[in-house]
């Protein structure tokens, strides 16, 4: 009895005794040492982050305002276009001010803002690079709260660039029109560049500036509201009528649901016109469905993705489109808010998505970022597209809100592992990839020609990110230049490619990509081991084809569209 | 061994054999001679010794984790009756009417339980239980918040504001409360169901699984515990054998949750997954005949519809749909306002011009007399 009743004692004790290190706040030495290993970031990745060595001084940034109203929250955006027609791809940022760099081909570039002529100033947002004159040479319409700026390219050294908005038709809606992402793409084929604009939301002095949130503890904190709070703009489609005039055709867009953030174009069902997909801050998803003739069929929740898997709005910031899994259909891509997963839209046909986030393992791990950019591109050149999320909450105090969250988070960096999943690269992409920002536009463009895709990214509480691929595979690739009769960039050319060791890619020619920002139109293919196309079909927005055998690889290729 | 190390040494011995003691006391050896007990012998010994509410209590609890619910039902009100005074009849009852999914019924015990002693902990727990059961985040937290003020010891209490605080997001703070109700309640079904809900909403699925998983084992029968694990399940099935796995877990839901709409709708969606869209119409459907207004099985069941190929079926409940979940969310937003701006009487009347429109009658009445209130307190 006595001994039965220590052994219990004991026992009870054991515990106890065994824990005594852990209660005492001891550590081992192999833990210690493993928490060491965990927090050490790795020296060297995919990536570097190259802006500062490169020249890019650019910075945005409230200068300590705090807390931030809705329209201090969304901006920040940028670019890489070919303004000078040397070849090499030079960088627009837009911030409170619009900073231009040409590229000095070593690596660096000269900040040729002052001779630009890009003059505007304020509460600026992005911008959308295209030839709208098919003069050969890029045009940029920058975007803001209160600003639309359309500025033609005019060949010169100084000023670069001259603003065209009130002769072209484009000018603000009054002083609080919110233009935000926009693109160039020709919507009826008539060769000549159309414009869409997405815009946000109303909001004026009259409108509620700062809302209260409260903190774990209730004590109220004011922030930024949601933009349920207001009214919301809707997305603009102007016409070029091709003699530097534009035409506003938005009421040949049924539903638009407004509150727009993003926008890419892509002919989701290949029949050789080209559509739209608009991302709504909470509201449903448009895609138009372009029937020909300026008639468009909001197609969003009919094909699925107007919607996440419960059919509940998201937060729909940056868009792109691409073929992740090799069916030859082009997929769809949308970031979203904390607490919602990616939504990753996989083209079934037939009109059809199905929302793919879970099986593709981006959902969970996702849901505890908030998004704003996004790209899917490949950036190992294994011949299947990678992601980049460009991550940052929209409230510069929500620690003090939600102590679980931050302002500045690390971007995400998803490799796919070519059976329809993506795995978290994050290590994998370098040092930049643990610095946590408050991540905002991207932009893609192989800004070296080395046939591995960099990326220029937001901070919208620093300085740009240039993000220089220092990809190690040995993997081949395919870079390819598609200019139209009139030699400008062939917007919403849709090539494809056919390899020895089998398969089909496709890809377009689209610069209106992520979030708020312009992309490097050329079209570029990892082959992955194979060096080996056998052909290159080009289907351009005119409706021709022109095919190419054998093309060489690990090269840029031009392909032009002839005339006759 | 010096003589102050050896007086140290007797001291500590002494502290815990008293400790011991107190730990083996009767009424500590009573409950255990009680639990070891096979349920028909507790069942036995209760009808033999009817004031013994401790074997009444247990053997309530035996039958819960059995699936007997009517039987344990029975028993508290039994025991209620026996005892008018005591509160664990009725919060043990809500708790069961809750498992049952029987909402309306354990919410009126909360309320009476909680009523008669305020100032009881798992009186404000249950409450809490029930209140986040019906979506009311705001009353749940301060029924947890009670709970824990007057028990710090209560791990039901802090169970439940971790789960209120994932919901808020606050995973540092809800996985604190998880851990002290795990410490408080060790190796149960609580501590792992609470761990697993706070996993899941942290995105963390492999966990979530792995502490689900454990609950579910510790409580086979216990209705929520599988739904919540079947949701996960189904969420990360991506290969034959997960499928299969989140199908057992959603048949034993069901047969746990006969009335549940979301073991159809979650069925729905796993067969959807498979490309299995005809019958996941059939699931959507079953779904929605419990639940008329669930929008996420309207949506799904629209998709489906259209990868079937009855596009103009589906085109018809999209448009359903889509009305449904233009309301729904008109009056979430007004929700979320007027809980942020309590004092904005156009708000209040806005929503209750909606509810009124939308025949949401409950939320009219709460908005008007909110309104009126508000009007009557203003100068």
């Amino acid at each position: 009895m006595h001994i039965t009743f220590f052994c219990r004692f004991w026992l009870a004790m054991t515990p106890l005794l065994l824990l005594a290190p852990a209660l005492c706040g001891c550590r081992s030495g192999e833990e210690a040492k493993a928490s060491r290993a965990v927090s050490k970031t790795p020296a060297s990745g995919i990536f570097r982050d190259v802006a500062d060595e490169a020249g890019l001084r650019f910075r945005w940034g409230h200068n300590g305002k705090s807390p931030l109203d809705i329209r201090d929250t969304t901006g920040g955006g940028g670019g890489f276009l070919d303004f000078d027609r040397d070849g090499l791809l030079d960088v627009l940022l837009v911030g409170d001010t619009v900073a231009l760099y040409r590229n000095r081909g070593n690596g660096t570039f000269t900040d040729v803002s002052a001779q630009s002529g890009l003059s505007v100033r304020g509460h600026l947002m992005g911008c959308a690079v295209g030839d709208f004159d098919n003069d050969g040479f890029s045009d940029v319409f920058i975007t803001g709260h209160g600003v639309t700026k359309l500025y033609r390219n005019t060949r010169k050294k100084r000023p670069i660039f001259q603003d065209v908005t009130d002769a072209a038709g484009v000018g603000r809606r009054g002083p609080y029109d919110w233009p935000t992402s926009a693109g160039f793409v020709d919507l009826d084929a008539d060769g000549f560049l159309d414009l869409a604009v997405c815009r946000y939301v109303l909001f004026t002095p009259q409108t509620p500036q700062f809302c209260e949130m409260t903190n774990p503890a209730g004590k109220p904190i004011p922030a930024a509201c949601p933009p349920y709070y207001y009214e919301p703009q809707k997305l603009l489609v102007y016409r070029n009528q091709g003699n530097g005039r534009y035409e506003d055709m938005s009421d040949r867009f049924p539903e638009r649901h407004g509150n727009s953030l993003g926008i890419a174009f892509a002919d989701f069902d290949d029949d050789g016109k080209m559509d739209i997909y608009v991302a709504n801050d909470g509201e449903p998803g448009d895609l138009y469905h372009n029937r020909g003739g300026w008639k468009f069929q909001n197609l969003g929740t009919a094909s699925a993705t107007a919607y996440n898997q419960d059919g509940r709005e998201q937060a729909g910031m940056g868009v792109d489109w691409s073929d992740y899994d090799g069916d030859g259909r082009l997929d769809l891509i949308v970031a979203t808010y904390l607490q919602e997963p990616r939504s990753l839209y996989r083209n079934e046909g037939d009109g059809l998505f199905s929302y793919a986030s879970f099986n593709a393992l981006i959902g969970e791990v996702t849901k505890t970022s908030l998004a704003f950019g996004v790209v899917l591109t490949d950036f190992d050149n294994d011949a299947h597209p990678d992601l980049i999320f460009t991550n940052g909450h929209v409230q510069s105090n929500i620690a003090a809100i939600n102590p679980s969250t931050s302002y500045r988070q690390p971007m995400h960096l998803f490799r796919n592992q070519g059976d329809g999943t993506f795995a978290n690269a994050a290590n994998e992409g370098g040092a930049v990839f643990q610095r946590p920002i408050v991540g905002r536009g991207i932009a893609l463009g192989d800004y070296d020609n080395d046939g591995r895709m960099d990326a220029l990214v937001v901070d919208l509480e620093g300085a740009p990110l240039l993000l220089h691929n220092e990809d190690k595979s040995s993997h081949h690739w395919l870079g390819v230049r598609v200019l139209n009769k009139a030699g400008r960039d062939a917007v919403g050319a849709r090539i494809t490619l056919e390899r020895e060791s089998g398969g089909k890619r496709v890809a377009e020619a689209q610069t209106c990509r992520g979030y708020l920002s312009a992309s490097d139109p050329r079209i570029h293919f990892g082959l992955g081991k194979s060096d080996r196309v056998t052909r290159l079909m080009v289907r351009w927005p005119s409706g021709k084809i022109t095919a190419v055998k054998n093309p060489p690889t690990d090269r840029y290729l031009t392909v032009k569209e002839e005339a006759r | 061994m010096t003589p102050r190390k050896r007086l140290l040494l007797i001291s500590a011995l002494g502290a815990a054999v008293l400790v011991a003691g107190w730990f083996y006391s009767a009424p500590a050896r009573e409950t255990h001679r009680l639990s070891r007990m096979s349920t028909e012998s507790l069942s036995a010994w209760t009808r033999d010794h009817p004031a013994d509410a401790r074997a009444r209590r247990l053997l309530g609890e035996r039958l819960l984790q059995e699936g007997r619910t009517e039987e344990a039902l029975a028993l508290f009100r039994e025991a209620a009756e026996t005892d008018p005074g005591a509160a664990w009849p009725l919060v043990a009852q809500s708790r069961a009417l809750l498992q049952a999914g029987r909402l309306g019924e354990a919410l009126t015990l909360a309320q009476e339980v909680q009523r008669r002693a305020p100032e009881d902990a798992e009186a404000n727990a249950v409450l809490g239980e029930v209140y986040h059961s019906a979506g009311n985040r705001e009353a749940a937290e301060e029924a947890f918040r009670t709970a824990a003020r007057h028990d710090a010891k209560n791990a039901a209490a802090h169970a439940g504001l971790a789960v209120i605080l994932a919901d808020k997001q606050d995973f540092t703070e809800a996985r604190a409360s998880a851990q002290r109700a795990a410490e408080l309640a060790p190796d149960t079904a609580l501590a792992y169901r609470t761990l697993g809900y706070v996993e899941d909403k942290a995105a963390n699925l492999t966990e979530a699984i792995r502490y689900l998983s454990l609950a579910a084992e510790r409580e086979p029968h216990r209705g929520p515990t599988w739904a919540a694990f079947s949701q996960v399940l189904v969420r990360a099935a991506r290969t034959p054998a997960e499928y299969k796995a989140a199908s057992d877990a959603l048949d034993r839901t069901e047969a746990l949750l006969p009335n549940m709409a979301g073991v159809a709708y979650f069925r729905g969606l796993l067969l959807a997954k498979q490309h299995k869209h005809e019958e996941a119409i059939a699931q959507f459907r079953r779904a929605l005949e419990r639940n008329p207004k669930a929008t996420h099985a309207l949506y799904n069941l629209a998709t489906s519809l259209a990868f079937a190929g009855k596009k103009a079926e589906s085109a018809a409940v999209s448009a359903h749909f889509q009305r449904a979940r233009q309301n729904e969310l008109k009056m979430t937003q007004l929700r979320m306002r007027v809980a942020r701006e309590p004092k904005r009487a156009d708000l209040w009347r806005r929503l209750q011009a909606v509810a009124e429109a939308q025949q949401d009658e409950a939320t009219a009445r709460m908005a008007r007399e909110r309104l009126q209130a508000l009007l009557a307190s203003s100068p």
